[in-house]
């Protein structure tokens, strides 16, 4: 066996070990937290495939601890996409009753919308409302800095902060 | 080392940054027009960066495109983002203690508010309803009913049913979904809730579909049709097997692959991953539900495709 072999071998074990001892206790867990068996399972599942995902599990001291912090982000993630497809559905049905969208469209908007939501959740209230002056209502920085009392080149500070969130959202 | 690669890709995305805004300010002599180009021409990461600022301009730009008002949409985004905020900050506060339990817990109450009927994980159960109609849940899915006295309505909240509906000529039978309702006097059909639309499957008899913005259309028995908040599909033929779910079997007939994943995944505790680059295959076999461990088996045996189990709870479906 090589040792790339053995490491994937102790990889897997690792990985077997903490879905045996920790997955009911997790589903478990969110089931009480959450109200609703099926939706905690899918919450607990996905929460191993992030387990999974990591560089090096076996590194793992208190696995309880990773899965309340894995779970609860996957949680949220789960939530808010939730809330955005809504938003999405509702803004498209307030397009007007002879508007048609497909199923493509309406997905591409989701993906849009949730980019756009983890840029402006990095912002401050402040610098969200420039960016989004600058980006939907394409004002310029002088025009941006009388609506929010600050000096065009604070303006292009924040719009440069919120290109580098874009970035970074786009390629997680 | 590590942290040397990420300053150096920090480094790029603020060049990059600073090359977009230039340009969008508009005036680049043609020095600076050739130093930008050399620039981009220098490291691949370096043009990578630039094109994932203008995706990330289009997806800004798209709402606007598609006719939203963004004003509307971002009123939205603001109230749920404070919603989130409060829960987060009970998180931190409490831990995953009894705070952040009871607001978790009162938020799964409001998505399921008196859910009647639920099925778990590999689940399928019939329900006789007050007027003697039978409904029939497939599992993972959660519907509820509010009878009254001009209409049986049954909200379907997640997964699948199939309605055998007791004639009642004054109160008609109404299965309604997030995308809209589907409303009968006397008929069996089945409506399933996809993530981005409803799909209805009329047995006999027929149906009348109305979405949210008001579109209708009649399915016929024998017929298919998918529907959004918004819109209709032509009705199609159904395909022989629509209803084997009923008796535990998936049958799929030239199905392509990732449809095929998607009806065993109620079934399975755990995940199944699917290979983007086979989900558009064709299948066309019958797959036990109540056994998706020989359903994945016989996959890997027929298709061109490799099933590996990393854990009973973890199963990636690739190209072989």
């Amino acid at each position: 066996m090589t040792d790339n072999a053995t490491v994937l071998e102790t990889r897997s074990q690792t990985l077997e070990q903490i879905f045996v001892a920790h997955y009911q206790w997790l589903r478990g867990t969110l089931q009480r937290r959450m109200g609703d068996a099926f939706g905690a399972e899918d919450v607990a599942a996905e929460t191993f495939a992030q387990v999974a995902a990591l560089p090096s599990p076996e590194t793992i001291i208190e696995p309880r601890a990773m899965l309340t912090t894995i779970s609860r982000r996957v949680l949220f993630g789960i939530w808010r996409r939730r809330d955005l497809e809504q938003a999405c559905l509702e803004a498209l049905a307030l397009r007007g009753l002879d508007s048609y969208h497909s199923a493509e469209e309406q997905a591409l908007l989701v993906e849009a919308v949730m980019l756009i939501d983890r840029v402006l959740d990095a912002l401050s209230r402040n610098e969200r409302r420039v960016f989004l002056l600058y980006k939907l209502d394409r004002l310029g920085y002088e025009e941006i800095g009388i609506l929010t009392g600050s000096s065009p080149s604070q303006v292009r500070r924040m719009v440069a902060k919120g290109l580098r969130h874009c970035l970074a959202a786009v390629s997680t | 080392m590590n942290a040397h690669t990420r300053s150096s890709a920090d480094l790029i995305h603020d060049q990059a940054v600073e090359w977009v805004l230039r340009l969008e300010e508009g005036d680049l002599s043609i020095p600076e027009r050739e130093q930008y180009e050399a620039w981009q021409r220098a490291d691949p990461r370096h043009a990578e960066a630039i094109s994932k600022l203008t995706q990330a301009a289009r997806y800004f730009d798209l709402p606007r495109q598609m006719g939203i008002e963004a004003d509307t949409l971002l009123q939205k985004l603001e109230k749920s983002t404070s919603r989130r905020k409060l829960l987060r900050n009970m998180a931190v506060l409490a831990g995953m203690g009894v705070g952040t339990g009871w607001l978790v817990h009162r938020e799964a109450l409001e998505l399921n508010l008196g859910a009647d009927f639920r099925t778990a994980t590999g689940e399928r159960r019939s329900y006789r309803l007050p007027d003697q109609s039978l409904i029939t849940l497939n599992a993972r899915s959660v519907a509820d009913m509010a009878f009254d006295s001009r209409e049986r309505l049954v909200r379907l909240r997640a997964g699948m049913l199939m309605a055998d509906v007791a004639h009642d000529g004054q109160r008609p039978f109404v299965i309604r979904t997030l995308h809209g309702s589907v409303r009968a006097l006397g008929t069996e059909f089945q409506v399933r809730l996809l993530p981005n639309e409803t799909e209805v499957v009329v047995v006999s008899s027929k149906v009348e579909i109305r979405t949210h913005t008001g579109a209708t259309c009649q399915v016929q028995a024998g017929e298919r049709v998918r529907f959004t908040a918004s819109s209709t599909e032509t009705p199609r033929k159904t395909q022989d097997g629509e209803m084997a779910w009923l008796n535990g079997y998936y049958v799929a007939l030239d199905t392509p692959l990732t449809d095929v994943i998607e009806a065993l995944r109620p079934y399975r505790r755990g995940i199944i991953r699917l290979d983007p680059a086979v989900a558009s295959l064709r299948v066309s076999a019958a797959f036990p539900l109540d056994d998706t461990d020989q359903a994945l088996d016989s996959l890997a045996s027929t298709m061109p495709v490799e099933v590996q189990r990393y854990t009973p709870y973890l199963v990636t479906v690739s190209a072989r």
